[in-house]
């Protein structure tokens, strides 16, 4: 509540805006999204975000870039002959 | 698994060609990405998979079954890669990423932060525009990125995988998003999704 006050306070004032509200909540975020944050972490991190408007747009992003990165960038085909030359030369190897 | 540390476990070279296979090749698409993402050449990245393959061969009797395979095999290819690419590129284009750190660093945390990149606009972006992005970050911003978002290594993983502490390890993931945002938010911008 005093956060969303703060924040249209801020903007009322023109003064500079963060795209989160604190260190810890950007640092707790990206542990939360690379899996490595601990339930009540998380669990904090959630409920903060339903209440905080540039904490839940920056989730958002960050959530969406690493999905991206993940399901949009094609893989390239091994090439066949590669796998047969590295198995060849394994079994060479005495 | 201690008792079979000394002497080789393995009945004949068959059987541990069979175990080795089995162990390690369903990966080399990961590792080949890996390769050509960090060489961005495809003869470079046959010769670096090939060396990761044959070393890892090599240090078989020394790998500990149970431990992440994945893990292990990017851990080799990464120092082929530094041992041998990175020395051979001429100078002039090295980046000493200390500095690059200290530099992005310096803005830390009061980061301008790509106010005018929206979820609509990033979701919109087309894999070419999205690997383009990813592929002109510095080789380390570029690393590190790749095993977290890409491959989904634990922070734990992409610790010992680059020989640097987690506190690193989270530091440049930070840095190395936030350029890669700002790369994002130009082809957002060309594209005229934030216009």
């Amino acid at each position: 509540m005093i956060k969303t006050i703060t924040h249209l306070i801020h903007r009322l004032i023109g003064k500079k805006e963060h795209s989160y509200c604190c260190k810890n909540c950007i640092n707790d975020l990206y542990l939360v999204l690379d899996g490595e944050a601990e339930q009540k972490q998380e669990e904090e991190l959630l409920k903060h975000i339903e209440k905080c408007e540039p904490c839940f747009t920056r989730y958002q992003i960050e959530k969406s870039v690493k999905e991206v990165i993940k399901y949009k960038i094609q893989h390239k085909q091994v090439p066949p002959q590669l796998i047969h030359s590295i198995k060849e030369k394994i079994n060479g190897i005495i | 698994m201690e008792e079979n540390k000394k002497k080789s476990p393995y009945k004949n070279k068959a059987e541990k060609d069979a175990l080795f296979e089995k162990e390690f090749m369903h990966l080399i698409t990961p590792l080949y990405n890996f390769a050509y993402r960090l060489t961005f050449n495809e003869d470079d990245a046959n010769d670096l998979v090939q060396e990761t393959y044959l070393k890892a061969y090599r240090f078989f009797d020394s790998y500990e079954k149970g431990t992440n395979a994945k893990a292990w095999l990017f851990r080799i290819l990464k120092n082929s890669f530094i041992n041998e690419y990175r020395k051979n590129v001429k100078q002039p284009g090295k980046v000493d990423y200390q500095e690059v750190e200290s530099y992005y660093n310096s803005d830390d945390i009061d980061e301008p932060i790509t106010q005018d990149l929206r979820v609509d606009s990033v979701k919109d972006l087309i894999g070419d525009e999205v690997a383009n992005a990813l592929n002109s970050l510095d080789v380390d911003f570029r690393t590190i990125i790749i095993l977290c978002d890409l491959e989904e290594f634990t922070y734990e993983e992409i610790a010992k995988i680059l020989d640097i502490p987690i506190g690193t390890v989270r530091s440049r993931l930070h840095r190395a998003r936030n350029i890669l945002k700002e790369k994002l938010r130009e082809y957002a911008r060309n594209m005229g999704y934030n216009g």
